[in-house]
């Protein structure tokens, strides 16, 4: 199948009188109806510009983007407004306007002069405002909801829009944990149930690799990287994130997280992946360099038994037991010589 | 499901008959009291043409009391939509005819045609044809370019605050010029203008109330045809592009709407201050909703009752004369505003 949106040799930036500053150049983008993209990079790369110059917000500089099979200069701001819906960060007055009220506005591309909503379109409300899951939440005041569930209320707007592609702009940056995953799953599961294309940019690394099936990733140098979740991630480009080489992509974790410095090297080894996870952190974090199959000999295995049982093995020496990671961290240390009794 | 509809729905024919019945009730009270007492049922027959009464008794109704009746509603009517849409327009809950400078603007106008011309046009405003026309071109003229200025400004100030105070200072800059006018104008036209400025809903003469009355109605009939895009721009002028608004039309449409209304009331009235501020506020406050579908009936209604209410209070101390309107419009006005800022976090609409 054709992607609804597709981008060839674009290059998104600003124009001020005659002068253009290019934010990101040379980008070879598509969106594919089903499937959730996230678009992830540092603060101030460029995410924000790439997603109003697809949105139709803001000319390209060079290049083009087709939706449609139809180049997006030329499609009029009545018709794009039923091809592409936004949800964005902006601050708005809607505070006083009900769940219901303001999913109603998602149908204004469809409507006639004045607005009037016919029942079409009031069902078309309700479905996406329970679609949204928040739907017992219909009725009252934006004002009254959290930020995760206002969110929930922008993204059944962009749903009542009724249009193939959503484009959201950091959803998930003001919410607490439980309401990002939460959005995020709501958006993976509305790509495969409503067949919508949608893109995302966000910060959430771990929870885009989770649930995005794509990823563009913009490197600090601002070139992009854009490909099915798992071949960007094995393609290093998460790596190139940030130019501050202290931080590093943890394909184990799915996240990034500091380098730490590390002399000595330790082997894990053991079933429950997550007390390996524990113990691999904790270890690292005292500045023993943990790592679950290594290339390379090691000193020292630890061998995880169970949450309250583990073993460290030395090189010709007798095996001890401890009953915690903390015990493992402090044999080990002790072992190290980096502690002095 | 709780549902809101219905709720709402029920809350916005209950606000419309509220205030239709309050618009009756100050209505037969503005027509009632004045210096001279006239019975109710010789009203009637006045108003209703069935004659009869003293010549004086149906002077006074039919060119005084009648015509301040209409004025006074269509000037609330009028502010208070003008007060709405530039709410909606800079996203600030606190902006307004009078706080974004259109009223100076238009006063300037005004001064500019009554002490610098009046030698040309007769001293007294809206004695000659010519007299009136020109003041209110005058007005139109100052509020559009308040309103231009205030328009290229939102070009590169981003922030509505900012732009807000950019307003203020275009009114102060507009009362500069002002002062001006009349320490070189004769004293004949800084006593006009000084009456004028006190506003007032008797300025306007039965004559040229159809001018007035036409102008405000079409007015208000095209700001009821905005509501779709006003509603959009609740979200922002993001959001509401998405969903198709151009936005650069709609925000001159509803400057242009904003301008005709607060020029022709300002050139009739004087600069009225405070109720396109507040009573936008009061018309959410009652309805629950910042939906304009709701909003913008609500809003002319309640504009009008506020408007008859100053009115009333302006004409009660009878034996002195007529109290000046903007004397009354802050006491209203003041505690209403500050009870807002006050709660305004259980208010939903600023949230």
């Amino acid at each position: 199948m054709a992607p609804i949106l597709t981008a060839k040799n674009l290059t998104v930036g600003y124009r001020r009188g005659n002068e253009t500053t290019a934010v990101l150049k040379g980008l070879n983008l598509q969106l594919d109806k089903g499937r959730l993209v996230a678009l992830l990079g540092t603060n101030g790369i460029g995410k924000s510009t790439l997603l109003r110059t697809l949105a139709g917000a803001q000319p390209a500089i060079g290049g083009n983007v087709v939706v449609e099979g139809e180049d997006l200069r030329l499609i009029g701001r009545r018709k794009l407004s039923k091809l592409l819906g936004l949800v964005t960060t902006e601050r708005t007055l809607a505070g006083g306007l009900t769940v219901r009220e303001l999913v109603s506005l998602g149908r204004q591309p469809h409507t006639g002069f004045l607005g009037r909503l016919s029942d079409d379109d009031r069902e078309i409300v309700e479905q996406s405002i329970v679609q949204a899951g928040i739907g017992n939440k219909a009725g009252c005041y934006m004002a009254e909801l959290s930020d995760g569930e206002r969110q929930k209320a922008m993204i059944a707007k962009a749903l009542a829009q009724s249009t193939p592609i959503i484009l959201l702009d950091e959803p998930t940056a003001f919410l607490d944990v439980a309401s990002r995953i939460d959005t995020m799953r709501l958006l993976h599961q509305l790509a495969r149930e409503q067949d919508k294309a949608i893109l995302l940019s966000s910060h959430d690394v771990s929870q885009s690799i989770m649930l995005a099936d794509d990823l563009w990733v913009v490197s600090y140098g601002g070139t992009l990287a854009a490909g099915a979740t798992e071949d960007v991630i094995l393609s290093g480009a998460l790596q190139r994130m940030f130019a501050n080489s202290d931080i590093n992509f943890d394909m184990a974790l799915g996240d990034f997280a500091a380098k730490l410095p590390a002399t000595r090297k330790v082997a894990v080894s053991g079933t429950d992946a997550g007390v390996i996870h524990c113990v691999v952190n904790a270890l690292r974090r005292n500045g023993i360099a943990a790592e679950v199959n290594p290339a390379d000999a090691v000193e020292c295995t630890v061998n995880v038994e169970s949450a309250v049982s583990y073993e460290i093995r030395f090189e010709n020496q007798p095996t001890r037991k401890v009953g915690s990671v903390s015990a493992v961290v402090e044999s080990l240390l002790v072992a190290f010589g980096d502690v002095v009794d | 499901m709780n549902d809101d509809r219905g709720h709402i729905r029920r809350r916005f024919v209950l606000s419309l008959t509220m205030l239709l019945a309050l618009l009756g009730v100050l209505a037969v009270l503005n027509l009632l009291i004045g210096s001279v007492k006239i019975p109710m049922r010789s009203i009637i027959n006045i108003i209703f043409g069935s004659g009869g009464e003293k010549m004086t008794w149906q002077v006074i109704i039919m060119q005084t009391r009648l015509p301040m009746l209409a004025t006074a509603i269509l000037a609330g009517a009028a502010l208070s939509i003008s007060g709405l849409l530039l709410q909606t327009a800079f996203n600030n809950p606190l902006a307004g005819p009078s706080i974004l400078g259109v009223s100076t603007g238009a006063s300037l106008g005004v001064a500019v045609v009554m002490l610098a011309f009046s030698s040309y046009l007769g001293t007294a405003f809206g004695t000659t044809i010519a007299g009136y026309v020109a003041t209110l071109l005058g007005a139109l003229a100052g509020a559009m370019l308040v309103l231009g200025a205030l328009l290229i400004f939102s070009t590169f100030v981003n922030s509505t605050t900012m732009l807000l105070i950019i307003g203020i200072m275009i009114s102060f800059l507009a009362s500069s010029a002002i002062s001006f006018l009349n320490f070189f104008a004769t004293e004949e036209g800084v006593h006009s203008y000084v009456i004028w400025g006190m506003g007032n809903f008797t300025g306007v003469t039965a004559q040229q109330l159809p001018v007035f009355a036409t102008l405000i109605i079409l007015s208000l009939l095209w700001s009821a045809l905005m509501a779709k895009p006003l509603n959009a721009m609740l979200l922002g002028t993001r959001y509401a592009e998405n969903l198709g608004v151009n936005i650069k039309r709609t925000r001159n449409m509803l400057l242009m709407i904003t301008g005709v209304l607060t020029a022709v009331v300002t050139a009739f009235c004087g600069p009225i201050g405070f109720l396109g501020l507040v009573v936008p506020h009061i018309a959410r406050l009652l309805l629950g909703t910042s939906n304009h579908n709701m909003l913008i009936p609500v809003t002319i209604l309640a504009g009008a009752d506020i408007a008859l209410l100053c009115t009333l209070i302006s004409v009660l101390p009878t034996s002195i004369g007529i109290m000046p309107i903007n004397a009354i419009t802050p006491i209203i006005g003041v505690p209403i505003i500050i009870y807002i800022i006050i709660n305004r976090k259980k208010i939903q609409y600023f949230n």
